[in-house]
């Protein structure tokens, strides 16, 4: 077999393979290493080890429980108010999850991430958000730094610009992966006993520093793993108009041509997240000739009204304007302390379901970070916190693969299948079309982030989408064409191909949930409907190769928070 | 309008440059490009903005270029924006 292999492409052989060399997949081989130093690890990463990943563009911090508070309360709140949770949490998951949140930071500083501390020694962390209990700890830029150069001094094999394309799979176990060069386009086989997927989730905006293709997620689901929760999420952002810089923690000083508050005016609440009702507000106050709004810093209070000093109480903007008093004395005062704003819509998907172990429903296959984010439900992940996200699951799959990986045999690949994907992949040279496949995920991008696909989307609409898909992708090859030799271009026309094809399982599952809950928003289920639709939608890949959309039950009995009025 | 009708919106892409006369070869833009804007160009050995389109106008590149090669140019319409660009008010 491998002689046969080797004429088809480069064959690389491991234990583990790490898909994405982010935060997630270093995390993820620093802490296998130590537990099991047999293991052999392979990391492969589309861009350049150690600057790729979110979390060289976050910088933020990481959210986590406060060691004083008490998890019960900080649960609950994330139950009822946390728009990923409104019941649809795993509630198990959620309370392993947070409950060790102080200890799984320590852990990585002690792994070799840094994180900001108070002169006597001691961590240093904040409440985040008015009125809740989220604390946060502040990190830096190069966080994922410590861990990419331990991985190396592990001994772990790194491909840099290698592009992950299909997960290889034998009677229902996942055996391995290919993958491209970038730069050469040579062909990569690589067979391994358990594969990572740490490759992000699919962000759909391209003009977004976040965009992230559906490339990962839809060689997970093709490989027979479930997708849960695909409907979620749509997020919007404060953005400055100009730029479309984001401006967190600004929405509620919010003004209209006229100078009324669009936060007041519309009845909103949510100091966190920008919710629905802003939305529609500002959409409505463009319309109707109330524009530019713009967010007003003077409006500011100098300090937090309650215990919440982070990133989104806006307070830190303000204390930025403070400082730059010599450009005001330039006579550019407003746009300063008074610029246009807009919003910026995030359209994503998270959906590989994982366990708290990070195994996905299919065999071998691991998924740690944003790509299993919604998928694992436990609903109590906090806007903003990537890095945490990421650095907690991987810690957790670690510990689980390192056990497991002694005991798992090395399968054989099936060489069919290895051929298949390799003519998808490079059949894209005999693609005819006049356009270069950036311009279908740009054309998307932007179809997808129209009010009346998003925020506002009904029935017919979102039918009017799927039947565009449908069109494009029929007509695909017709439609754009890929220069012969460019791996660039190579690897968009496959991203184009899988944005059309997670779209069309995104808005399968918009459909099927016929109200709105937390960030799935309709139009013509305006409301949250607790009396039908507190289930899971999860989605799995049909013997005919369609994506099939199923129910679950979520199991309150064995939970602590019951949804009012829920009898078993 | 459908993908078919659409023209390249050249105002929604920034404009990226290399100065040739001043890029050094360290494939600094190369690597902290996190969307692949840059091509390593072997025989002049110098960075080249190949896909300037895939720019979402991070300026990191420009940050890290020790010799000031670059330029980002910013589109003119930077993104989606839901609010004003339906009504036509950021043509």
């Amino acid at each position: 077999m491998q002689n046969e292999l080797n004429k088809i492409g480069k064959v690389f052989t491991t234990d583990i393979l790490i898909i994405g060399a982010g935060l997630g997949g270093t995390v993820t081989a620093t802490k296998v290493h130590e537990l099991n130093e047999s293991a052999k690890i392979l990391l492969i990463e589309k861009g350049y080890y150690g600057y790729t990943g979110d979390s060289t563009k976050a910088g933020h911090g990481m959210v986590m429980m406060a060691p004083e508070d008490d998890l019960d309360t900080f649960c609950e709140e994330q139950v009822k108010l946390n728009q990923h949770g409104m019941y649809l949490n795993d509630q198990e998951y959620m309370l392993e999850y947070q409950k060790d949140g102080y200890t799984y930071v320590q852990e990585l500083e002690r792994l070799g991430g840094t994180f900001s501390h108070n002169p006597d020694g001691s961590l240093h962390y904040h409440k985040e958000f008015e009125g809740k209990l989220v604390s946060s700890v502040n990190l830096d830029l190069d966080f994922a730094n410590g861990f990419a150069q331990k991985v190396l001094e592990n001994g772990a094999r790194v491909l840099e610009r290698t592009y992950f394309t299909d997960l290889l799979t034998n009677h229902g176990k996942v055996v391995g992966a290919v993958a491209f060069n970038i730069d050469t386009t040579e062909f990569y086989i690589i067979r391994a006993k358990a594969v990572v997927l740490a490759a992000a989730d699919f962000s759909a905006t391209a003009k977004d520093m976040f965009f992230s293709p559906a490339t990962a997620v839809y060689a997970a689901y093709e490989a027979g793993a479930q997708l849960r929760n695909v409907e979620q999420l749509l997020q919007y952002d404060l953005c400055l108009r100009n730029t479309g810089n984001y401006i967190y923690g600004m929405h509620w000083v919010v003004y209209n041509r006229l100078g009324e508050n669009i936060f007041e005016k519309y009845g909103c609440t949510d100091y966190e997240d920008i919710g629905v009702d802003f939305i529609r507000g500002a959409l409505k106050e463009v319309e109707e000739g109330n524009g530019p709004l713009y967010a007003d810093y003077s409006k500011l209070p100098a300090t937090s009204t309650t215990e919440g000093e982070g990133f989104n109480q806006g307070i830190l903007m303000k204390k930025r304007v403070a400082m730059s008093k010599f450009i005001r004395s330039l006579g550019k005062e407003d746009a300063l302390t008074k610029p246009e704003v807009s919003l910026l819509a995030r359209v994503a998907t998270r959906p590989v379901r994982a366990d708290i172990n990070g195994k996905t429903t299919a065999e071998n296959l691991w998924a740690v970070g944003f790509i299993s984010m919604c998928g694992t439900a436990h609903g109590s992940w906090v806007h903003g916190d990537g890095v945490g996200n990421a650095g907690r699951t991987a810690l957790r799959a670690a510990e689980s693969i390192a056990s497991e990986i002694d005991n798992i045999e090395l399968d054989d690949v099936d060489i069919d299948q290895v051929k298949k994907y390799k003519d998808r992949i490079y059949g894209a040279y005999d693609y005819t079309g006049k356009k270069l496949p950036y311009s279908v995920i740009h054309y998307l991008s932007r179809l997808i982030c129209e009010p009346e696909n998003s925020v506002n989307k009904t029935e017919e609409t979102m039918n009017a989408v799927l039947a565009e898909l449908t069109d494009l992708r029929e007509h695909l090859s017709e439609l754009i064409y890929v220069p012969r030799g460019d791996g660039h271009h190579l690897f968009k026309a496959l991203e184009s191909r899988r944005m059309i094809d997670m779209l069309e399982i995104m808005y399968m599952t918009y459909q099927a949930r016929k109200e709105s809950r937390g960030y799935h928003v309709r139009g013509d289920y305006t409301e949250r409907d607790d009396a039908n639709w507190i289930k899971w939608i999860c989605v799995d890949k049909g013997d005919d190769g369609r994506p099939v959309v199923s129910f679950e039950r979520i199991p309150f009995e064995r939970y602590r928070w019951k949804p009012e009025g829920w009898k078993e | 309008m459908t993908i078919k009708e659409m023209g390249e919106d050249q105002r929604r892409l920034a404009t990226v440059t290399v100065d040739e006369d001043l890029c050094m070869g360290c494939q600094k833009c190369i690597r902290t490009c996190c969307n692949d804007v840059y091509k390593w160009d072997k025989e002049k050995r110098l960075a080249i903005a190949a896909y300037p389109e895939e720019c979402v106008e991070c300026y990191q590149c420009m940050y890290y270029c020790p010799s000031g090669a670059i330029t980002v140019e910013a589109a003119q319409i930077a993104f989606y924006d839901p609010l004003y660009d339906r009504l036509g008010l950021n043509d």
